[in-house]
């Protein structure tokens, strides 16, 4: 077999490949066109299955009372293990993942949660001053919401906005007062 | 990585990349041009690639619709978060950090616990907001992937040390050791000076326990000034100088702003006196032997050889004598040095000495520093004090009040500690703070002596050139991982607080010594570690807990002594000055000390490589300094290597031509050749500490003949500034201190028009005022910029190809004839035009215009077309050619980058954003404590550092700033104000108090055209 046969052939299982590996690992149900690659919909399966729902749904828990950070710092980030044993030192202790969660929490590791909600290193997003322009009177009950979704509805939590770049404009055009739309006010 | 230094060949490399060994160099070995990213033959593989690429890439477009995501990223959260950190806000410590002569107050800004950029502690007495490069740069050595990890246990027999049979060890084996070694008593301690009281309270009770005895010796040593200090005044001090006070100052050979003793603290003095404005300005005289910082910034400026520094004094202190009445005796008038013996014009001594005379008690005579370490050093030493003292300066511009007592260095120490070992009498030493092998001369046989003691023992943090050779080696972990408390000058009680937990598992000297002493049975205090016992000292006097803490924040406690009276100059002085006539034939030989290099102790800091050295811009590389002329007469040029020959110790070394060098000096600096320990220093350059002389029980550093032989080699030097001259334009502008007076600025301006419309700033209006009289070129800035804004070191090929990243250079011009030019320093930057040409030939707008008048670059849309570089008349954008980010992924190297800049990868333009995060940053404070942003809230990371304050950023909408108020004044200037970019940045003309004419670059003040002139010389066309 020449060569030119031998590319021809490397083709065509090349196709067969991309055909097959796109195709079943792709989740039509929140396929929609211009929103390829931004992740809306992402709902990983995380290593302590922990309901949002349950937490600031059913049991009314307010954001801030675990996403602490999100007043003062660029990141909510997520809380350490100490905030989760105010409560579940006492509360629901005979769940397995409770229990999984106490013994990382008495031998003094860590959780690998898998981050959803995702920006290029880049970008460079502030969740204070977000927050605080959402805290306005009218705001205030939709400041987390806003970009995140009905959270307290979550049993997985799950990706809503596309967080693209178009999708942050959009807002910074079209909000009063406006946000800036510098470069720099983002990338630097 | 591997520690064992073995001296295989082929160890050289040209980038970090090769060194290293990473990826993607391998792959440009097989794959790539070094100028351009594509193979012009593109291969099959090539082919092959992109066809992958374009039928996967459907594969990816469907597949990442939704659910699977790569990479996935990992959130790992505290487990217990700290009251004090909040993710990504930063704290700050008050700290401190000492360099070899010079202390410094810091504040350190960690983040998640790790150190991320030192600043000057802006209200400490020495260096205020001031650093040195070295200082910002001594980040970096805390994350260095070759600092020792723990401690290590060489072979005990002597004979088979060299065999490098090293384990690593734990700390308490390592102290069972240690301790049995103690108990049979001569232990030995050669350390060098440190300024801490607590230190040495402790090293004396530990030598105390086992009959043991401390040596001290500094690299960077001052024995010759303490012993004549002590001759004519009576003590052994470091006099403190105070420059702020001084109208004159006469430096002979002393490189006080940039080596010598404190040049950060002596540069912020410096500066107070050179104000234009003012009535008087301070005026710089330098006679030296190869150009330092020092020399570079004088207003006059003479050559001398090393040998002829004694004779110049006393040509100097005759003259002055006899403006006073008096004279010299005839034995030392013998010595004294005429205007033609020196090669001077006539009558410059003369005029020299009548300045002098004319500002008695406001003038400042210096000498000093390894360039002074001659036959003469001593004798130099005591000119010096007698001039200082005949012209009433005594007590005024020098005190003994707030001296650096604690520089107790001796060249006596080392051999004394070298016949006491010959004597058997040591078993055991320590060496601490010092790296002896690498730092003395072989030829003075310390390395051997090393082999009759029973155990060595060294604190280094790398398997270096000593600790090779040691048994025992107890990393003491970098300064910012330990506590100690310094008084750096008399009365100035500094805190070095540690920023960050010990990466490795180091023990800090002290806590060494405390648990040494305590394994052998004797124990020196009940506190368990050092920490413990300096709390308990410093609480004593400080006072409550509550000003214990108080302390720490403000980080130093006492002040300069301002004030005190004049010592009498000892009537016998005079008759101890016993000059030694020179011997040398031909050329001598000069060691000297760079800026960034000096001892060499940071020479692993990649940032310190790729400073280019402030005088000659050479980077990876030392060089063997010719005179223009010397090496005319030699048929040497730049890059040729010679041989170099000292009383039978010879190195090869490139040569470099050294305009305003004395025509009878060859130079070379300390700092280099790196052996062992230091992988990435490692063959850079050669030591130039091998060629120092132990003659008389004393190091001469300087003052030998020496003898260069050419050879048929070259190397290419990696110099960053290829042009020495400015082409004829007005790149920098310069008056004379009377000129300016007489309202000659040396800026010629330029009548200019644009037809583009201006832009409009409603909010903030971004400026930068740099004041080219103020800077003297110590390159702080560089590296401060390159630790905040995590900008890549590209090693000495890319070098080569002109492809270093720094977003602020030093460019250095030299004016007048090569012998004895003027120079003149200019930090560039992007300049943030107005009408910016990047900007507009960009085709895919990665570069634009922000409403505040920032010019962004957006790294995510650059193609790397290149355009911009390409376009922009002042060279400020810097390319990513490779992966240069990679060497930051390497080991801890990585925890050095500052997570608000973005780490830019191949085929990225990037350039100065002005710091847009720090702007970003003040905005958010302001906003969050409800108010508008305040002059002076933003600091760039260059102006932050800057000893001078040379660099002022702020806003032009504030008609109140400091940066308005400086771009109002007549001597601001543009660059290339012709070409009509319209920069945001200004200079501001150097004025130099000379009465030479000045010859200047461009037009200076004569018109050249009267089409052409500027009508109205401030008049702001564009802004």
């Amino acid at each position: 077999m020449s060569f030119r046969h031998q590319a021809r052939l490397g083709q065509l299982l090349a196709v067969t490949v991309a055909l097959i590996v796109g195709l079943t690992s792709c989740n039509w149900k929140q396929f929609t066109w211009g929103h390829i690659g931004y992740n809306t919909g992402y709902a990983p399966k995380q290593p302590i299955p922990f309901s949002h729902k349950l937490h600031a749904g059913d049991n009314k828990i307010q954001c801030l009372y675990c996403h602490t950070n999100v007043e003062y710092a660029k990141h909510s980030a997520i809380p350490s293990l100490n905030i989760c044993m105010n409560c579940h030192l006492l509360v629901a202790t005979d769940k397995p993942a409770i229990q999984e969660l106490q013994k990382k929490y008495f031998a003094g590791e860590s959780i690998n949660w898998v981050k959803v909600h995702m920006l290029p290193d880049h970008v460079k997003f502030n969740h204070k001053r977000h927050v605080h322009r959402f805290s306005q009177p009218e705001d205030r009950y939709v400041a987390c919401q806003k970009c995140h979704g009905e959270v307290a509805k979550m049993d997985v939590i799950e990706q809503i906005s596309s967080l693209s770049m178009g999708w942050c404009i959009d807002c910074h055009r079209s909000s009063e007062p406006k946000g800036p739309l510098n470069c720099s006010t983002c990338h630097h | 990585m591997e520690n064992t230094p073995v001296d295989t060949p082929n160890q050289y490399w040209k980038s970090l990349d090769e060194k290293y060994q990473t990826p993607e160099f391998l792959k440009t070995l097989e794959n790539e041009f070094a100028s351009s990213p594509l193979k012009s033959e593109d291969g099959q593989d090539g082919l092959a690639r992109r066809q992958f690429m374009k039928l996967m890439g459907a594969s990816v477009a469907l597949s990442a619709a939704a659910c699977v995501r790569r990479p996935v990223q990992k959130i790992i959260p505290y487990n217990k978060r700290p009251a004090e950190i909040i993710p990504d806000l930063p704290n700050y410590y008050a700290s401190s950090w000492f360099d070899g002569t010079q202390g410094l107050g810091l504040v350190v800004k960690t983040r998640e616990g790790r150190p991320l950029f030192v600043s000057g502690n802006a209200e400490h007495p020495l260096n205020g907001r001031g650093l040195s490069a070295r200082a910002s740069a001594h980040i970096l050595s805390l994350y260095d992937p070759d600092r020792l990890k723990g401690p290590i246990f060489n072979s005990v027999n002597p004979k088979k040390r060299r065999n490098s049979l090293r384990a690593d060890a734990k700390w308490e084996q390592i102290d069972a050791k240690v301790a049995a070694q103690l108990k049979k008593g001569d232990v030995a301690l050669l350390t060098a000076s440190y300024p801490s009281e607590h230190t040495q309270n402790l090293i004396s009770s530990f030598l105390g326990k086992f009959s043991g005895k401390k040596y001290v010796w500094d690299t960077m040593t001052t024995e010759s000034l303490r012993e004549a200090q002590k001759i004519s005044y009576g003590s052994a001090v470091v006099p403190s100088y105070h420059f702020d006070k001084s109208l004159l100052t006469v430096s002979l050979d002393a490189d006080f702003l940039g080596t010598y003793l404190s040049p950060v603290h002596f540069t912020r003095n410096f500066n107070l006196s050179r104000n234009p404005e003012g009535k008087k300005m301070a005026k710089l005289i330098s006679f030296h032997s190869v150009p330092s910082l020092t020399a570079l910034n004088a207003d006059d400026g003479y050559q001398v050889a090393a040998s002829q520094q004694l004779g110049l004094a006393l040509g100097l202190l005759q003259r002055v004598l006899a403006g006073k009445g008096s004279g010299l005796t005839a034995e030392l008038k013998k010595f004294a040095l005429t205007d033609e013996q020196l090669g001077f014009e006539n009558g410059t001594l003369t005029t020299v000495a009548k300045q002098l005379l004319e500002n008695s008690g406001e003038s400042l005579v210096m000498a000093g520093g390894i360039q002074c370490e001659t036959a003469n050093a001593i004798n130099l030493q005591l000119v010096v004090n007698w001039l200082n003292s005949a012209l009433g300066n005594e007590g005024k511009t020098i005190t003994a009040q707030s001296s650096y007592q604690s520089l107790e260095g001796k060249t006596a120490d080392i051999f004394e500690l070298m016949k006491q070992i010959d004597d058997g009498k040591v078993k055991t030493l320590i060496i601490h703070d010092l790296n002896p092998v690498y730092s003395l001369p072989t030829s003075l046989g310390f390395e051997k002596r090393l082999d009759k003691v029973e155990m060595v023992i060294t604190t280094s943090n790398w398997m270096d050139e000593t600790s090779y050779l040691a048994n025992v080696v107890a990393p003491a972990g970098h300064p910012m991982e330990n506590w100690n408390e310094f008084e750096f000058a008399k009365g100035v009680h500094t805190i070095q607080q540690p920023t960050v937990r010990p990466l490795g598992d180091t023990r800090s000297f002290e806590d060494s010594l405390l648990m040494w002493a305590q394994a052998a049975g004797s124990e020196i205090t009940p506190e368990k570690t050092f920490f413990e016992l300096l709390k308990k000292k410093v609480s004593g006097t400080v006072g409550s807990e509550a000003e214990w803490f108080e302390y720490l924040q403000k980080g130093f406690r006492g002040q300069v002594a301002e004030g005190g009276s004049a010592r009498g100059l000892s009537s016998a002085a005079a008759s101890q000055i016993q000059p030694v006539e020179s011997k040398v034939e031909g050329l001598e030989l000069v060691i000297f000390p760079t800026v960034h290099m000096t001892d060499g102790s940071l020479a692993n800091v990649s940032w310190l490589q790729e400073l280019p050295d402030p005088v000659s811009k050479i980077v990876w590389d030392n060089v063997l300094t010719l005179s223009p002329k010397t090496a005319k007469d030699m048929g040497i040029k730049d890059g040729t290597v010679v041989t170099v020959e000292v009383n039978g110790a010879s190195l090869k070394v490139p040569a470099y031509i050294q305009p305003g060098q004395s025509n009878k000096v060859a130079g070379i600096a300390l700092g280099y050749g790196r052996q062992a320990g230091m992988e990435l220093a490692k063959n850079v350059g050669v030591n130039a500490a091998q060629l120092i002389q132990a003659i008389d029980g004393k190091f001469q550093y300087a003052g030998q003949s020496v003898k260069v032989t050419k050879t048929s080699e070259k190397i290419e030097l990696a110099i960053t500034q290829g042009h020495n001259s400015m082409e004829g334009r007005q790149i920098v502008a310069e008056s004379t201190f009377k000129g300016y007076k007489d309202g000659k600025t040396g800026i010629h301006r330029h009548q200019i028009f644009s037809i583009w419309g201006q832009h409009k700033y409603d909010g903030h209006k971004w400026g930068m005022s740099i004041d080219l009289n103020t800077c003297t070129g110590c390159s702080a800035c560089m590296v401060a910029c390159q630790s905040e804004n995590n900008i890549p070191v590209v090693g000495k090929k890319y070098v080569l190809q002109g492809r270093e990243m720094h977003w602020i250079r030093i460019d250095r011009y030299y004016s007048g004839s090569e012998a004895s030019p003027d120079a003149v320093f200019q930090p560039v930057l992007c300049q943030h035009c107005e009408n910016a040409p990047c900007e507009t030939v960009c085709p895919v707008l990665a570069t634009v215009h922000s409403d505040e008048g920032l010019n962004d670059m957006v790294y995510n849309r650059c193609v790397g077309t290149r355009y911009c570089s390409n376009n922009c008349p002042y060279k400020v954008r810097r390319f990513n050619w490779f992966y240069y980010d990679g060497h930051h992924r390497k080991e801890n190297l990585h925890m050095a980058l500052n997570p608000e800049v973005t780490v830019r990868t191949r085929g990225v333009m990037e350039k100065c954003t002005f710091c847009v995060q720090r702007i970003k940053d003040s905005k958010n404070t302001a906003r969050d404590e409800n108010r508008s942003l305040k002059d002076g809230d933003i600091k760039t990371a260059c102006e932050e550092v800057c000893p001078t304050s040379a660099i002022t950023f702020g806003d032009l909408n504030d008609k109140d700033s400091k940066v308005s108020q400086m771009f109002a004044s007549q001597r601001q200037y543009t660059l290339l104000e012709e070409v009509n970019a319209a920069p945001r940045v200004r200079y501001m003309a150097k004025i130099r108090n000379t009465d030479r004419a000045m010859s200047n670059g461009h037009h200076g003040d004569e018109k050249h055209a009267p089409s052409h002139d500027a009508k109205d010389s401030n008049k702001e066309t564009h802004t």
